[in-house]
């Protein structure tokens, strides 16, 4: 059996005890970012991002996927404690944990969720290991113009099912594969919109994008508005043990929310919040008794931390099989892979297997050291809430620009973190989220490069993209999207009450 | 609350704006035509793009009223100028002086911050950075130098 062999080969690689070390920090830290409202896994990954150069690569992605399912994890804590989603996917599990750590129930809330979480993310690594392999076969008959197609649809799905208004999503793909043009031509080796600084005839760091979009315009933002001061009581274990009744309801919304979320996170751009909401949803359509969402109802947090847990996972099928990502994070993953010199796509898995199964056979190690980390430590989690916002920002700022600066020994890639710092929270007051645009930008110079080579073989005729199949079908399906996105931004008279209440929820995008 | 929502106008006439910067920037260059582009091509593309999307963005906005965000003055100057500080002081005086100097600006920017704890803080990190960074991870950085 070639999976036999290949999960063997991953596990040998994950259980190296380096591999196994980098694996424990990063679930723990992504469960301490999680945990802390106000930055989420994307800016905690873009932190660790210039870490990961000391680092093999293998090692530097195990480290990194560890902290963006960590962060899954921990911010249900938050919401459940505080009524503040530690990550923004982490929202919907406010609606009725919160609620139930009013009635005294939190530990059976924190106890059920990482049940939850624990259930979803197995069953989205089994999904992940069983369909990876098949898509890799589909994706190798991809030529430039499929490539070109995939990435596009990628690109308008990810802004278009966004929080917000659609075509604010398309623009900041679009203002994304802007910046991805600054730099040197790579077919004529001309500059392009370095306006005569030096470094970026290299392109942006996206390392700098990153930390400036997330990571400073978040703790701008958080300053002031993040009061921990609420929290108070002590979770004992005995508080945690579910009763009979609890466990019996959480089965079938668990079952629901794990399935949504396997659906959702392997389609590109929807990922885990988008999830979430979904299964909330459901999860209301489907009670005899809707009325008790939202006065603590347990469905109301087993359906969302499951989904959020398993679209976390196989978000990392178009991932690691196409080199698409399908969020910023997963993005940001892909930028780490290209930092250690690797093209993603369909060639990972039989040029690099140690990577691609190692990855695998973490996720399964990791989530069971989350596990360990989030029931019988819950309350270090606790206590760590109890930290004072005004001690912690610092300590964010100043882990930002070593970061930065570490990245060539330049204060230059410092500055171009600020300005784009300033930017993000610009974007932020505007109501344009910054998501689409790493994704935009990361995705940028490939796409251009696949829409010149899909040209130069179709003689420059634009047709040719529509009469390939797959092609056609991605693109038709783009363009449906894309009509569809200005229909609905253009007949928004007054921004409706749906976006409103998803603002409200989900402030921090992490 | 205004009569027409101005946050969207805002945003769609800066997003017009990059939007005609970019064509103008692409149309400097060697656009070249579909069948062999040249580096200008996929950027005036995306100037073109962009320019329509503010456009769109703007058109609903004009028939709508809406409010103004609120900017959070205070922790947005406290933490650029913290960010500033560290890029003067890192390549003059060295990683620890830089480290410091970044937490008590920083500190600024939450009013709640007290002096005496902002030092202590600022002590602590100080540490733990030159354990993480110069100790464990051996950063090639500039410790501690005099600046002048």
């Amino acid at each position: 059996m070639d999976l036999i062999a290949n999960l063997t080969l991953g596990f040998e690689t994950a259980l190296s005890p380096t591999n196994l070390l980098y694996c424990f920090i990063g679930v723990f830290l992504g469960t301490f970012i999680g945990v802390l409202p106000g930055i989420g896994a994307l800016a905690a990954v873009s932190m660790l991002l210039p870490v990961t150069f000391y680092l093999p690569a293998t090692t530097a992605l195990v480290m990194l996927a560890g902290v963006y399912y960590g962060a899954e994890y921990g911010g249900s804590i938050a919401s459940i404690l505080l009524n503040l989603p530690g990550t923004p996917s982490a929202a919907v599990t406010c609606l009725d944990g919160y609620p139930m750590a009013q009635q005294g129930r939190a530990g059976v809330a924190l106890f059920m969720t990482t049940v939850a979480s624990f259930v979803g993310a197995s069953i989205g690594i089994v999904a992940l290991t069983a369909f990876a392999p098949i898509l890799v076969q589909v994706t190798l008959a991809f030529g430039p113009a499929e490539y070109f197609a995939v990435m596009l649809l990628g690109l308008l799905a990810a802004s278009a099912v966004s929080q917000g208004s659609p075509v604010k999503g398309i623009a900041m793909v679009v203002l994304g594969l802007m910046l991805g043009c600054v730099g040197t031509d790579i077919n004529s080796g001309e500059a392009r919109f370095t306006m005569g600084y030096y470094p970026l005839l290299d392109g942006i760091s996206l390392i700098a994008l990153a930390m400036g979009l997330f990571g400073i315009s978040e703790v701008i933002a958080s300053i002031n508005t993040t009061n921990t001061d609420v929290l108070k009581g002590k979770i004992t274990f005995r508080s945690m043990l579910p009763s009979r009744e609890d466990t019996r309801r959480s089965v079938m919304p668990m079952a629901r929310g794990t399935t949504i979320g396997t659906i959702f996170g392997t389609l590109p751009g929807t990922g885990q919040t988008i999830a979430s909401f979904i299964a909330y949803a459901i999860e209301k359509r489907v009670s005899r008794n809707p009325g008790r969402f939202g006065k603590g109802a347990i469905e109301g947090i087993m359906a969302p931390e499951s989904a959020n847990n398993a679209a976390a996972q196989t978000a990392f099928i178009p991932t690691l099989t196409m080199g698409i990502p399908g969020s910023a994070t997963m993005a940001l993953m892909l930028g780490a892979l290209m930092i250690h010199g690797i093209t993603p796509g369909p060639a990972l898995m039989t040029d690099h297997p140690d990577i691609f199964w190692g990855l695998i056979a973490s996720f399964w190690i990791g989530n069971v050291m989350l596990v360990l980390l989030n029931i019988p430590l819950i309350g270090m989690w606790v206590r760590l809430l109890k930290i004072p916002y005004h001690f912690l920002y610092p300590a964010i700022i100043v882990l930002i620009c070593i970061g930065v600066y570490s990245i060539n020994n330049n204060v230059f890639d410092v500055g171009l973190a600020l300005f784009f710092g300033f930017v993000g929270y610009g974007m932020r007051l505007l109501g344009f989220e910054p998501a689409p645009l790493l994704i935009g930008f990361v995705l940028g110079p490939m796409m251009e490069e696949n829409l010149r080579r899909a040209m130069l073989l179709a003689r420059g005729d634009y047709f040719v993209l529509f009469q390939r199949p797959i092609s056609a079908t991605l693109l038709t399906l783009a363009l449906i999207l894309l009509v569809w996105a200005i229909w609905a931004s253009l007949r928004q008279r007054s921004r409706n009450k749906a976006s409103v209440t998803e603002e409200g929820l989900s402030p921090p995008q992490g | 609350m205004s009569r027409v929502d101005l946050r969207d106008i805002i945003g769609g006439l800066l997003l017009m704006g990059i939007g005609l910067y970019f064509l103008m920037g692409a149309l400097d260059m060697r656009v070249g035509e579909a069948r062999r582009m040249g580096p200008g091509y996929f950027p005036m593309v995306l100037g073109i793009v962009g320019m329509i999307l503010g456009a769109i963005i703007i058109i609903p906005a004009l028939m709508r009223p809406g409010v103004l965000p609120s900017v959070n003055w205070r922790p947005l100057i406290a933490v650029m100028t913290a960010i500033l500080v560290f890029a003067l002081v890192m390549p003059r005086a060295g990683l620890l002086p830089a480290v410091f100097a970044t937490v008590v600006v920083a500190s600024f920017a939450d009013p709640r911050s007290r002096l005496w704890q902002t030092v202590l803080l600022a002590a602590g990190l100080v540490a733990a950075t030159w354990v993480i960074f110069i100790y464990g991870l051996g950063l090639p950085m500039i410790v501690y130098r005099m600046p002048f």
